[in-house]
C-alpha cells in the first residue's frame, strides 16, 4: 500500500461502507464536507432539507457582492448537533467566514426529529479527538472494500446518486428538490394530513430544546466572530396558535444574550401558497428562486453589504423558471405514433380510432415507443408531455436524451394509480394531469445542451424499465407533446 | 457499556485491572470488583440494580437457610420458595406483558371475559442468566453438592462478575466462586497473551463477521414478502443469521473469558464448532453448553431420573431395550426432551415462535433417537462420506431452526415458501443471489477456514492460539486488526443474547 496523507474527511469514519447498504445522506455531507470544506466561502449554511434544496447557492452568491456561499445543509438526521458539527468544521478550517445560515424547517419548532441517527457519528467524525487519532490507512478504506465488495455493491454505487453528487459539486452545495410528486387525490389527502382538514397549521406544544441548541450555535459563531442567522423555511398552509408568538419571544430572548444572532424576519413565522411547497418541509423547484432572494437580502442586512438585485443574468439561465399554460404553443406533437418515426422497442402498436395502444411483447429488455425531435433550442427548459390510460399492473416511464450529449438524460416515471411521479436525471420537474375519460397528461421538463432530443415513452414497473414483458400489458396513448416551459399549469 | 464500546475497551476495563491490581492482595480485592462490576451492569440503568441486588441478596440468605448441616426442617419448603420468588421474579419481568396477551386472546374461546392489563415491564440485561447463576447455587446446596459461601460479598461478586453477568457463560457456582473467593495470583505473560488474544478474536467476531452477517440477514428478510416469494430466499437468510447469531454469541463468550482471564478466574467454554454436529444431541453440546449442562441437570436428567424410578417402583424394566418401546420412551425420554426444550426455547424470549423453536428442537432430538438417523446415515454410506453428510443435514436443520427463531411473523411464511420454491427447482433473480451470495461467501469466509480447523483439533479456533508459532501469532493479530479497521460494521449493535 502506497503511503498517501489523506485529509480529514478522507480518513474520517464517517461513512458506514457496510455491504449493499445505501446511506445516502451520510455520503451527501461527506461529498459537502470533502468538496467545500477547503473553499473558504464568506458565509455557509447549514441545517436540514428544507434549506439543502429550497437555497440556491449561486443565486445567493449572485446577489451578494462578492462573497461567496455554500450550502451545507442536508437533512432532519443530521439533527442540530450534527449541524454544529459541521459548523464548527468549517469554522476551524476557516476562521474568515463571516456569518453561518441556520436554515431549518417550522416543524423543529415543535419536536426535535426523531430520527437523528447519524448527529453522533458526525461529531465523532468531524468535531471530536477521535477524528484527529485516526489511523492514515482509513483513508484507502474505501478503495480497499471496492476492491473487496466489487464496485456495484459500495454504497455509492448507483448512476442516480452519482448524478446527484456531481450536481451538487457543481452547485455548490444545492440539490434541486426531487421529492416524489403526488397529484390528484393523492396530494389533496397529503395536505389535508399534514395541515389539518381545515388546511390550517395548529401547533400546541413548543419544544423549548431548540432554544438551548440555537444558543449553542449562536455562542460557537460568537467564539469565531461571526454572525449565526437563523431562517425558518416558510409554512405551505395559514397557521396558528400560541406556539409561534411564544417561539418568536424565546428567540427574541435568545437575541438579547447573543448579539451576534440575527433573526430573519423578525416575526419568524409566514406562509406561502400551498402549490409553491412539493412536500411540508420543501420547496417545490423553481420556489427556491425567490426564496434565495430572501436569504441573499438577509445576509446583506446582516453584514451591512450591498444587494446586487439583477441576480437571474449573473446566475445564468439555470435562474429561470417559465411556467407554460394553454397559451403556450407547441414546438412540437404527433398523435400517430407511426413508423417510421416512432421505433419500437420490444412493443408493438395497434391502432383502434382515436386511441393508440402499446402492448409489450413477450422479450427481455424495453417496452415503448421512442422518437427523435430536431430544432430545439439550447439551454431552454422544455416540457415533454403524454396523455396517456395505463394498464394497473404498470407505470408509464417517460425518458429523454440530449441525442448529442448522452450524460444529459431525463427520466421520470408516472404511477397512475398512486398518482404520485418520481423524476431522475436532470429532469426538473415533472407532474400527472388528471384529464376527463380516465386519461391523464404525464409531463416531465429538462434543459437540453443539443439541439435534438430523443423521446421514448416506456411501459415498466416502480423499479425496472428492463424486464421479462408479458406479452399482454399495454399503455393507451393520445398525443405527446414539446412546449417551451419548466413546469406545466394548465391543460390544452 | 457493551464489550465493543470505546467506553469499555479504553476507560473501564483499563481502570479496573489497575485497581484490581493494586488491591489484588487485600482483602477488599472483591469489594472493588463487586462495585466495578455493579457500575458496569448499571451503566444500563441503575433501577436495574435492583432486581439484581434483591436476587442476590435473597439467595445469599436462602443458601443460609438451607445448608443440609444445619438440619432445618423447613429446607424443602425454603428452597422451593427460592425457586418461586426467583422464577416468578424472572417470569413477571420477561413473560408477563405476553402471557397477559395470550390470556386476552384465548379466553374468549373459552367464552370468559377476561382482560388483564397489557404490562409493558422494562426488561433487565441478563436476568436470564444471573438468575440461573443464583438458582444453581442454591440448588447445589439443597443437593448438598455445594456449601453455602459464608463472604456474601464472595458470593455477590460470584453474581455478578462482570464478564459474564449479562450473556453467560452460565457459570455454577461450584466452578466459579470459589475462583473469585481465593487469592488469586498475578497473571503470567502467557495468560495475559492468552487473555489478550481471546479479547482480540472475539472483537473481530463481533464487529466484522457477526454485525455484517446481521445487516445481510436484515437486507435479505426485508425481501421476505408474501408478494415476491423468491427461491430459496430463505435459506439465505437462516446461513446469514446461522453466522450471525453464532459470531455473536461466541465472540460475547470470548471475550467474556479473556477478560475474567486478566483476573486470573477461568470461564468455560460455551461453544465447541457447533456447526459440525451430526446429530442434535451433538448440537447441544457443542451449542451454549453452559446452559445446555445446567438445563439438563437442573431438569432433564431429575425427570428421566423420576420416571425411571416409578418404573422401577411399579416393577416395570428399566434396561435400554425395554425403554426403546413406545410407552416407556414416551415417559422416560419423549415427553422429558419436548418440556425440556419448550423451555429451554422460552428461556430466549417471550414469544410463541421461541417455544415452537424449542419445541423443534426436542422433536429432532426424538426423531434422531427413535429412528437412529445418524446411525444409518454413517452406516449407509460409511464412516467418512456419513459423518460429512450427517453434519450438512445437520446444519441444514438447525438453520431452519434458526428461521423460527428469528423470523418475524409475516417473514415466516415467505422464508418456508422459498425453500419450498426452491426444491422444485425455482430459483431467486441472479442479480440477489449473486450479491446475498457473495456477502455469505464474504464473512462466512473467515470461519469456512477455520471451524474445520478447530473442529479436526476437537477445540475452539481461539484456543488454537497457544500451539502458535510467533509469526503466525503475529499474523493473526494483523488480521484481526485490519479486518476490524476496514471491514468492520461501523454502527455499535448490542449483542443478540442480552435481549435474553
Amino acid at each position: 500500500m502506497a503511503a498517501r496523507r489523506p485529509d480529514d474527511v478522507e480518513r474520517s469514519n464517517f461513512l458506514t461502507l457496510g455491504y449493499l447498504r445505501p446511506e445516502v445522506h451520510r455520503l451527501i455531507v461527506k461529498e459537502k464536507l470533502r468538496a467545500f470544506g477547503w473553499s473558504s466561502p464568506d458565509v455557509i449554511q447549514i441545517g436540514d432539507s428544507s434549506g439543502f434544496y429550497g437555497v440556491n447557492s449561486d443565486l445567493v452568491t449572485s446577489h451578494l457582492d462578492g462573497l461567496h456561499y455554500v450550502n451545507l445543509s442536508c437533512c432532519a438526521p443530521m439533527g442540530f448537533d450534527g449541524y454544529y458539527a459541521v459548523a464548527h468544521f468549517m469554522l476551524r478550517r476557516d476562521p474568515s467566514i463571516k456569518a453561518v445560515v441556520l436554515y431549518i424547517g417550522a416543524f423543529n419548532f415543535v419536536s426535535t426529529h426523531p430520527d437523528v441517527s447519524f448527529a453522533e457519528p458526525l461529531q465523532n467524525s468531524f468535531d471530536s479527538l477521535r477524528s484527529y487519532v485516526m489511523p492514515p490507512s482509513l483513508a484507502l478504506r474505501e478503495e480497499i472494500l471496492k476492491a473487496v465488495y466489487g464496485p456495484s455493491r459500495m454504497p455509492s454505487a448507483n448512476p442516480e446518486l452519482e448524478h446527484k453528487l456531481g450536481f451538487i459539486r457543481d452547485h455548490n452545495g444545492w440539490l434541486a428538490e426531487d421529492d416524489i410528486r403526488l397529484s390528484g387525490k393523492a396530494l389533496d389527502d397529503y395536505w389535508r394530513t399534514q395541515c389539518g382538514p381545515e388546511r390550517l397549521i395548529v401547533w400546541h406544544d413548543l419544544d423549548r430544546r431548540i432554544f438551548d441548541k440555537i444558543a449553542g450555535l449562536a455562542a460557537l459563531t460568537a467564539g469565531y466572530n461571526a454572525k449565526l442567522i437563523l431562517m425558518v423555511q416558510p409554512l405551505p398552509c395559514p397557521f396558528a396558535g400560541e406556539t409561534f408568538a411564544t417561539a418568536v419571544r424565546g428567540l427574541d430572548r435568545l437575541r438579547s444574550v447573543y448579539p451576534n444572532l440575527v433573526v430573519a424576519p423578525a416575526d419568524v413565522f409566514f406562509s406561502l401558497p400551498t402549490d409553491m411547497f412539493s412536500s411540508f418541509p420543501h420547496l417545490r423547484i423553481g420556489g427556491e428562486i425567490t426564496n434565495s432572494q430572501r436569504v441573499a437580502l438577509a445576509i446583506a442586512q446582516a453584514l451591512g453589504r450591498p444587494v446586487r438585485q439583477s441576480g437571474d443574468a449573473r446566475a445564468g439561465r439555470e435562474s429561470t423558471f417559465p411556467i407554460a399554460d394553454r397559451n403556450t404553443p407547441l414546438t412540437w406533437s404527433d398523435d400517430r405514433f407511426s413508423e417510421p418515426v416512432w421505433r419500437t422497442d420490444g412493443a408493438r402498436i395497434v391502432r383502434s380510432g382515436e386511441e393508440t395502444r402499446i402492448t409489450e411483447l413477450n422479450s427481455l429488455g424495453r417496452h415503448g415507443v421512442g422518437t427523435k425531435v430536431e430544432r430545439i433550442e439550447p439551454d431552454v427548459p422544455y416540457i415533454v408531455s403524454a396523455v396517456v390510460k395505463p394498464d394497473p399492473n404498470r407505470v408509464f416511464w417517460l425518458e429523454v436524451l440530449d441525442t448529442t450529449q448522452p450524460d444529459n438524460y431525463g427520466r421520470a416515471f408516472f404511477d397512475i394509480d398512486a398518482q404520485t411521479s418520481v423524476r431522475f436525471g436532470d429532469a426538473v420537474d415533472v407532474d400527472i394531469e388528471t384529464l376527463p375519460e380516465g386519461w391523464f397528461r404525464c409531463w416531465l421538463s429538462m434543459r437540453f445542451r443539443g439541439t435534438s432530443m430523443t423521446m421514448n415513452l416506456l411501459i415498466g414497473t416502480k423499479s425496472a424499465l428492463e424486464y421479462v414483458g408479458d406479452g399482454t400489458s399495454s399503455i393507451a396513448i393520445r398525443k405527446a407533446a414539446l412546449r417551451p416551459g419548466a413546469r406545466l399549469n394548465a391543460n390544452d | 457499556m457493551t464489550f465493543n464500546s470505546y467506553v469499555f475497551l479504553f476507560v473501564f476495563l483499563p481502570s479496573v485491572i489497575a485497581v484490581y491490581s493494586l488491591l489484588r492482595e487485600t482483602r477488599y480485592v472483591n469489594w472493588f470488583l463487586a462495585a466495578a462490576s455493579l457500575m458496569f451492569y448499571g451503566f444500563a440503568g441503575p433501577i436495574y440494580l435492583v432486581p439484581l441486588l434483591f436476587t442476590c441478596v435473597f439467595d445469599y440468605i436462602i443458601g443460609q437457610l438451607i445448608d443440609p448441616d444445619r438440619r432445618n426442617e423447613y429446607r424443602k419448603s425454603l428452597f422451593i420458595l427460592s425457586l418461586v420468588v426467583q422464577l416468578g421474579l424472572l417470569a413477571t419481568l420477561k413473560y408477563a406483558g405476553w402471557l397477559a396477551g395470550v390470556v386476552n386472546n384465548v379466553a374468549p374461546w373459552f367464552g370468559l371475559a377476561v382482560s388483564l392489563p397489557a404490562l409493558s415491564l422494562i426488561l433487565p440485561p441478563g436476568i436470564s442468566f444471573y438468575t440461573f447463576h443464583t438458582i444453581s447455587y442454591t440448588t447445589d446446596i439443597y443437593w448438598g453438592k455445594f456449601k453455602p459461601h459464608n463472604r456474601l460479598i464472595d458470593y455477590v461478586t460470584f453474581v455478578a462478575f462482570f464478564p459474564q453477568l449479562v450473556a453467560g457463560p452460565i457459570a455454577r457456582a461450584s466452578n466459579l466462586l470459589p475462583q473469585l473467593a481465593a487469592k488469586r495470583p498475578p497473571i503470567t505473560w502467557a495468560q495475559a497473551e492468552s487473555a489478550t488474544w481471546l479479547i482480540c478474536w472475539g472483537l473481530y467476531k463481533k464487529i466484522v463477521l457477526a454485525d455484517n452477517f446481521g445487516q445481510l440477514t436484515a437486507l435479505i428478510g426485508d425481501r421476505l414478502t408474501p408478494g415476491d416469494v423468491q427461491g430459496g430466499m430463505g435459506l439465505l437468510f437462516a446461513y446469514a443469521f446461522a453466522g450471525q447469531i453464532y459470531c455473536d454469541f461466541s465472540a460475547y463468550t470470548d471475550i467474556a473469558r479473556g477478560v475474567a482471564k486478566l483476573f486470573n478466574v477461568e470461564l468455560i467454554r460455551n461453544f465447541a464448532t457447533p456447526y459440525f454436529a451430526a446429530s442434535p444431541a451433538d448440537f447441544w453440546r457443542r451449542w451454549h453448553i453452559s446452559l445446555w449442562r445446567l438445563v439438563r441437570s437442573y431438569l432433564y436428567d431429575p425427570m428421566v431420573v423420576r420416571a425411571l424410578r416409578k418404573r422401577a417402583a411399579r416393577g416395570l424394566p428399566i434396561s435400554s431395550e425395554a425403554l426403546s418401546s413406545p410407552v416407556p420412551l414416551l415417559t422416560v425420554f419423549v415427553w422429558p426432551t419436548l418440556l425440556t426444550m419448550s423451555l429451554l426455547g422460552l428461556w430466549h424470549g417471550a414469544g410463541f415462535g421461541f417455544v415452537v423453536f424449542g419445541l423443534y428442537h426436542g422433536v429432532l432430538l426424538v426423531a434422531y433417537r427413535v429412528f437412529h438417523i445418524e446411525e444409518n446415515i454413517i452406516r449407509f454410506l460409511g464412516r467418512r462420506l456419513g459423518t460429512v453428510v450427517a453434519i450438512v443435514l445437520m446444519f441444514h436443520l438447525v438453520c431452519l431452526g434458526w428461521i423460527l427463531f428469528r423470523a418475524s411473523d409475516p417473514q415466516l411464511f415467505p422464508a418456508f415458501a422459498s425453500i419450498g420454491a426452491l426444491m422444485s427447482g425455482r430459483v431467486m433473480e441472479w442479480p440477489l443471489l449473486r450479491d446475498f451470495g457473495y456477502g455469505l461467501i464474504l464473512y462466512g469466509l473467515p470461519l469456512f477456514l477455520t471451524e474445520p480447523f478447530a473442529f479436526r483439533k476437537g477445540k475452539e479456533f481461539v484456543d488454537l492460539y497457544d500451539d502458535w508459532s510467533w509469526p503466525a501469532k503475529t499474523l493473526a493479530y494483523i488480521f484481526v486488526f485490519y479486518g476490524i479497521v476496514m471491514l468492520g460494521a461501523r454502527e455499535q449493535s448490542e449483542f443478540i443474547y442480552f435481549r435474553f
